[in-house]
């Protein structure tokens, strides 16, 4: 169909269009298709470099409210004519550099989840953000977060920390874990491989590690 | 009182749950406290042998949970320790036979009647284990100086957590003092480290065990076996007692005598 879909902060999903794809009756189209993911979260519409019209507006919203039940927040748009279109219908508009924001990988408001147990064998914890965890990350268990995690004890299990991100670290006060991966990049270890105050980082594509002392 | 309806549990098989479960109720039982010990290993029944029991099971714990008997009647008295009594599990079923609210009606029966009561939990991680762990008090997790018994534990933690209970106690079983002093296997140490539960005892390995199990005698019966006193042990600090751990120590042989004579490591 040519349109992105990709979530925001707060709960929601936000369709991205622009001037090259913008059709009413595709994006129709689009969201019947994923009526199902889109039910029950907030609907943001980014238009970029598309100048709309008052009908196009007022037929989206028909649709969207009337027919598919909706919860649509409002547009986000780069020009100035569509946020003043919007506020004369009594739309929430967000005038935004999307431009900036496409840039940046992180909102502010990203998911920071605090565990405050030690994960044992078969548990599982995922955080969209950055993640802390008060205890131990035990084999068998499993760390996933877009972000980067940080554990105030040891990790023996699986760590994937920055889904999606080029940036990213992890820190632990022990690490003796058969592999790590962060920001799509694996490290593996040798068996018996530990390190006190653990941190891998990943800048530039490159995966570094430091630590205070090693030993096999 | 210390706590009264105790499931011993592991999640991997073949660590010692059943031999730990006899002993402790034995040890117990041989106090003066009235205890029984419930076998919840539906299908693969084992606690009667390691009690000497098994000629005189008439009738078993699915039997009580059918209502075909009272919970008195179904248990098995033990003629050697006064006071010791064992609910048999059932032979011909299997684990469905008994739901988790089945066995809290039968140990809600039986509370009052006993000192303790002792849960011998299957292997496992599914319904069996479920249903032992349902009418706990307190979850003891037996495990090996190994990583397998090690992971599986941790696991079974995991899930008593998830279950509400207060947070179980570890008893490590059949470690060898001498293989951890040439580092062929995990210490103690090792285990809390990663389990980090309070510990209820350390059992070492006790090449006598297999004879014993064999002649359905409890090793704390037998006053000279290092396994039967870490056991015994074990009861005590069930009762609240403070009992510092068994040393184990490896004694020095021959030709590490004579290196440390000439002071070479």
């Amino acid at each position: 169909m040519g349109f992105k879909l990709r979530g925001t902060n707060l709960l929601g999903i936000e369709l991205l269009t622009d001037s090259s794809n913008f059709s009413l009756e595709r994006i129709k189209a689009f969201v019947a298709e994923k009526k199902q993911l889109l039910r029950g979260v907030r609907f943001i519409l980014s238009v970029e470099d598309y100048r709309l019209r008052r009908e196009e507006v007022e037929e989206l919203l028909k649709y969207l409210y009337n027919e598919m039940g909706i919860i649509f927040c409002g547009f986000k748009t780069n020009v100035k004519e569509n946020r003043e279109l919007c506020i004369s219908l009594g739309v929430p508009c967000d005038l935004s550099t999307l431009k900036l924001e496409k840039e940046k990988e992180r909102s502010l408001a990203e998911e920071v989840g605090i565990v405050k147990k030690t994960l044992r064998s078969g548990d599982k914890i995922t955080s969209t953000g950055d993640l802390i965890i008060m205890g131990d990350v035990n084999p068998g268990a499993e760390v996933e977060a877009g972000g980067d995690v940080f554990v105030f004890g040891s990790v023996r299990g699986f760590v994937r920390a920055g889904i999606g991100k080029t940036k990213g670290e992890v820190r632990s006060f022990y690490f003796e874990a058969p592999r790590l991966e962060l920001c799509g990049k694996e490290v593996e270890f040798e068996r018996g491989e530990k390190f006190i105050n653990f941190r891998a980082k990943v800048k530039d594509g490159e995966i570094k590690i430091e630590h205070l002392k090693r030993g096999v | 009182m210390a706590d009264k309806v105790i499931c011993i549990t592991s999640g991997k098989g073949g660590v010692g749950k059943s031999t730990v479960t006899a002993n402790v109720a034995t040890a117990l039982a041989m106090k003066g406290y009235k205890v029984v010990a419930i076998d919840a290993d539906i299908g693969l029944r084992n606690l009667d042998l390691v009690l000497g029991l098994e000629n005189r099971i008439v009738y078993d714990l699915v039997h009580v949970v059918e209502g075909v008997v009272p919970p008195e009647k179904a248990l098995v008295k033990d003629k050697r320790t006064k006071n010791l009594y064992l609910l048999p599990a059932a032979q011909t079923k299997d684990k469905s036979a008994v739901k988790p609210e089945d066995l809290v009606k039968v140990v809600e029966e039986l509370r009052d009647k006993f000192d303790f009561i002792f849960i011998d939990s299957p292997a496992g991680i599914e319904e069996g284990f479920k249903t032992a762990v349902a009418p706990a008090d307190l979850v003891v997790v037996v495990a090996n100086p190994e990583m397998a018994s090690i992971r599986d534990a941790d696991r079974v933690i995991g899930l008593c957590e998830s279950m509400q209970k207060p947070e179980p106690k570890l008893i490590v079983n059949k470690i060898d003092p001498k293989k951890v002093a040439r580092g062929d296997m995990l210490d103690v140490e090792d285990v809390l480290q990663i389990l980090s539960l309070e510990l209820l005892g350390i059992v070492p390995e006790d090449k006598n065990m297999v004879a014993y199990i064999n002649r359905g005698e409890p090793a704390v019966l037998v006053p000279d076996s290092i396994a039967g006193k870490a056991l015994r042990n074990v009861a005590d600090r069930l009762l609240g007692k403070e009992v510092p751990f068994l040393e184990l120590k490896v004694s020095e042989s021959f030709l590490d005598k004579i290196k440390k004579l000439f002071g070479s490591d």
